[in-house]
């Protein structure tokens, strides 16, 4: 909590690629410090489709990590997320985005299967994959643990469920699922996006 | 250039130096095996893959190297997604060490982000929590000390000694089994997965709170923690995230040992 502060604290004088003598990669440059959106990750859909993540500017997201066969906490997450999904408005640009723990074993096929089952809105749910290192990038940077149990298969992970704003910057972290969607909803409609 | 030559040398027929713009720790090959993590659920094996291990932490001067060729990591430009404040803290400027960071020194006041971006601009990365611990459980004879009560008391003396302001040389202790350096003794040292640990740090008897939290019945059991000296290094790595800059934290690098 302190260390949200701490870098809410650092945004008021945000540092621009202007400051810097050299060329910032070109997502980078009207960014907020501490935006998620300078991860320099490129993601698969559950389609197929590559997205880069960067390009997220402009765009909120609800993100959660987690991993297809797990019957224990993430299909409350997914259940929890599509809460928020319904309590804001149909036309509201905010993607839904469930990365998975498991890039090896999760191939598009199951992530797809995993949009199906959950009854996900393909329009608005992003199923995203990467390479190990890259997910790591982004799971520490969220905040978020995660273990693959010594059976090889399941793994132990944190409730988290984060609403990204436009210029993604945290604006909300659900981590106790008792919390209910409420709040991420409130931030979600204030963004008015 | 000379440097580069140095570290061919140094690292034998194992290694080939990077002739890119920053040097780092010469390795050693560690041959892997099963091991137990540290209070790991269960008691449950793990297999460590082969590996190579830097023999020592990354030094101040090499991670100058890096500043210098990566403005963006410069103290004053870093973007607070990837490090706190105190980033590099106790150097003196963006690209000047000063007098409380020694050249030779290990590299501290690093976050998990910059010590990531370093490691890939030489070709490494972080070792893992299991590669790390399998390594410093070595003392100088025996490749797993864990059982020996002098090994611990010896640890655990350098955990309750505050961090000097001054940190000795990364690599001035004597080597281990395996031929590395300083893996206790001189600072504590990043994990790629540091994330894996999950102890709230705090013993419980019924881990509610953990059920709650984690799915798949994971995490340290501080039930377990009859050692004292990893139950430490378990629930520092719990306490920590990525962008963390600490004085007495720092890392080595790692790479998979290629066929």
């Amino acid at each position: 909590m302190k260390k949200l502060i701490l870098t809410a604290a650092i945004l008021v004088s945000p540092l621009t690629a202007q400051d810097t003598p050299h060329p910032a990669p070109a997502a980078d440059a009207a960014l907020p410090q501490g935006s998620l959106y300078v991860l320099n990750s490129t993601w698969t859909d559950q389609n197929g489709k590559t997205v880069v993540w960067s390009k997220s500017v402009g765009t909120p997201r609800v993100v959660a990590l987690g991993y297809a066969t797990c019957k224990g906490i993430c299909p409350r997450i997914i259940a929890d997320m599509q809460r928020i999904e319904s309590g804001i408005p149909a036309e509201s640009k905010t993607r839904f985005t469930f990365i998975t723990l498991d890039p090896k074993n999760d191939l598009q096929p199951r992530m797809k299967a995993l949009e199906e089952t959950h009854h996900m809105d393909p329009k608005r749910w992003d199923l995203l994959r990467s390479s190990e290192d890259d997910l790591l990038e982004m799971a520490v940077a969220l905040g978020i643990r995660f273990d693959r149990l010594p059976n090889g298969v399941d793994f132990a992970h944190s409730y988290l469920i984060a609403v990204i704003g436009p210029d993604g910057k945290v604006l909300h972290k659900w981590t106790e699922p008792k919390d209910g969607a409420e709040p991420a909803i409130k931030v979600l409609k204030a963004l008015n996006l | 250039m000379k440097r580069a030559w140095i570290i061919v040398f140094l690292s034998g027929s194992c290694q080939i130096a990077e002739a890119g713009e920053t040097a780092s720790s010469p390795m050693v090959a560690i041959t892997g095996g099963i091991y137990q993590r540290p209070l790991e659920k269960g008691g449950k094996l793990r297999t460590v893959q082969p590996y190579q291990l830097d023999v020592r932490q990354t030094t101040n001067a090499e991670f100058l190297a890096f500043v210098t060729a990566h403005p963006e990591w410069r103290r004053s430009q870093v973007n607070r997604l990837f490090a706190d404040q105190a980033y590099l803290s106790h150097w003196a400027g963006d690209t000047e060490l000063g007098p409380k960071a020694l050249p030779d020194s290990p590299v501290v006041n690093v976050s998990w982000h910059a010590a990531r971006a370093f490691l890939k601009s030489v070709g490494k990365r972080l070792p893992t929590v299991d590669e790390w611990e399998f390594a410093a459980r070595a003392d100088k004879h025996k490749p797993d000390a864990n059982y020996d009560p002098g090994f611990k008391a010896k640890i655990l003396d350098w955990y309750s000694r505050p961090t000097p302001a001054i940190l000795p040389a990364a690599g001035s202790q004597a080597v281990n089994f395996y031929g590395v350096s300083g893996m206790h003794g001189i600072v504590w040292e990043w994990t790629r997965d540091f994330v894996s640990a999950m102890t709230s740090g705090e013993a419980r008897s019924d881990g509610t709170q953990d059920a709650q939290l984690f799915c798949g019945g994971g995490g340290a059991d501080p039930n377990q923690a009859t050692e004292y000296a990893n139950f430490m290094r378990v629930a520092f790595r719990s306490s920590i995230q990525g962008d963390f800059c600490l004085p007495g934290l720092g890392f080595r690098g790692a790479k998979d040992q290629s066929p």
